[in-house]
């Protein structure tokens, strides 16, 4: 039988050691931090160049409908919102501000910041796909007008099957997120329970 | 840059072995330990210029420490608890000690605490004082005090249990 001051002797006789080094960490940060940087760089970078390309087309080619304006406002903002979410996750990631608050406001922070990335990734990636289809079937309005028929028919048959492969995958991916989620949630509410400060005395 | 470099080295050298404790008593298992233990300095780096003597620096690094640690389970899907088995004791057998045993058991023990048990209790045993060990988890030192007290009669029990057979 051995009581707590006997486990405390085993605790300081171990010999486990961190196996990393302050170097490795250093390294490590260095790494992390360009590959990150480059990565949102060449996603802001894309996005710009598509967003060019749009305002290039419009400029250049001239569109007979309105529907057709419409549908290259649609995009452009479409991308434009893409980079505000992707600036504000970054942010998001950046703030440090939560990771020092005590356990219970960070697991609270956990959960809202989940649940969050959840509707971001399933609700709203939903609308976002309707409005681009919604652009898609604007523009095909003048290409049924000015195109020969079967030029519109492929275009409007290749643009469904391509949403329609997009809502398969999707679904797919949104039972597993809404599984993930709700694991999560449970284990990050069992925690803030363990972390309450309820009158134990 | 090179007196952050050598700030950090220090901060380093005086704290890893006790968040690497921590991070061990919580996952139960080295190589995950070693991995938030990375995570847990690489935060502290990224925001040692906001650090401003606020409190101590050794509870501001367990805090992230903790922090770390509880964000740990959303990431990897996995409960410490199953996740230390008898890998441990077979790993350690190696090296036929029996303080390396023990160690290794006392480490099987932790993992069968609750989270937040398994952090206060490895900050307890390394003797970390227990006003910031209610800083730094946010408890009442009151309720840490009742707290602290029923964790090590678990843990006693637990480990002499094991003993037992």
């Amino acid at each position: 039988m051995k009581d707590f001051d006997a486990l405390k002797n085993i605790w300081h006789g171990q010999s486990s050691a961190p196996k990393i080094d302050y170097q490795d960490i250093l390294k490590k940060i260095r790494k992390s931090r360009s590959s990150f940087a480059n990565k949102l760089l060449g996603e802001t970078i894309a996005i710009i160049a598509v967003i060019f390309v749009f305002i290039l087309l419009w400029a250049n080619k001239p569109f007979l409908m309105w529907t057709s304006h419409l549908s290259l406002i649609i995009f452009i903002l479409c991308c434009i919102y893409y980079l505000v979410v992707q600036y504000r996750d970054y942010r998001s990631i950046s703030n440090s501000e939560f990771l020092l608050k005590q356990p219970e406001e960070y697991v609270t922070y956990l959960k809202n910041y989940r649940r969050k990335r959840y509707v971001l990734n399933t609700r709203k990636y939903g609308v976002y796909s309707i409005v681009i289809g919604f652009a898609f079937a604007l523009y095909f309005i003048e290409v049924y007008y000015t195109a020969p028929l079967w030029q519109t028919f492929s275009g409007v048959i290749f643009t469904i099957s391509w949403f329609l492969i997009c809502a398969l995958l999707m679904r797919s991916y949104i039972k597993k997120e809404q599984e993930k989620l709700d694991e999560m949630i449970t284990n990050l509410e069992r925690l803030e329970k363990q972390f309450l400060d309820t009158d134990m005395v | 840059m090179v007196n952050k470099e050598s700030l950090f080295k220090e901060i380093f050298k005086a704290n890893s072995k006790k968040i690497y404790h921590l991070c061990y008593g919580y996952t139960g298992d080295e190589d995950s330990a070693n991995d938030l233990m990375q995570e847990t300095f690489m935060k502290v780096w990224q925001n040692l210029d906001k650090f401003r003597n606020q409190a101590m620096i050794s509870t501001w690094i367990y805090r992230i420490a903790v922090n770390t640690c509880l964000s740990w389970l959303r990431v990897e899907k996995r409960q410490a608890k199953d996740e230390l088995t008898d890998k441990i004791i077979e790993s350690e057998r190696e090296v036929i000690s029996e303080k390396n045993e023990q160690v290794a058991l006392l480490y099987k023990c932790i993992a069968q605490l609750e989270e937040n048990e398994r952090i206060i209790i490895t900050m307890v045993l390394d003797e970390v004082p227990y006003p910031e060990i209610a800083a730094i988890s946010g408890v009442s030192e009151g309720n840490l005090r009742v707290k602290i007290h029923r964790i090590k009669h678990k843990l006693t029990e637990i480990y002499n249990g094991y003993e037992r057979f």
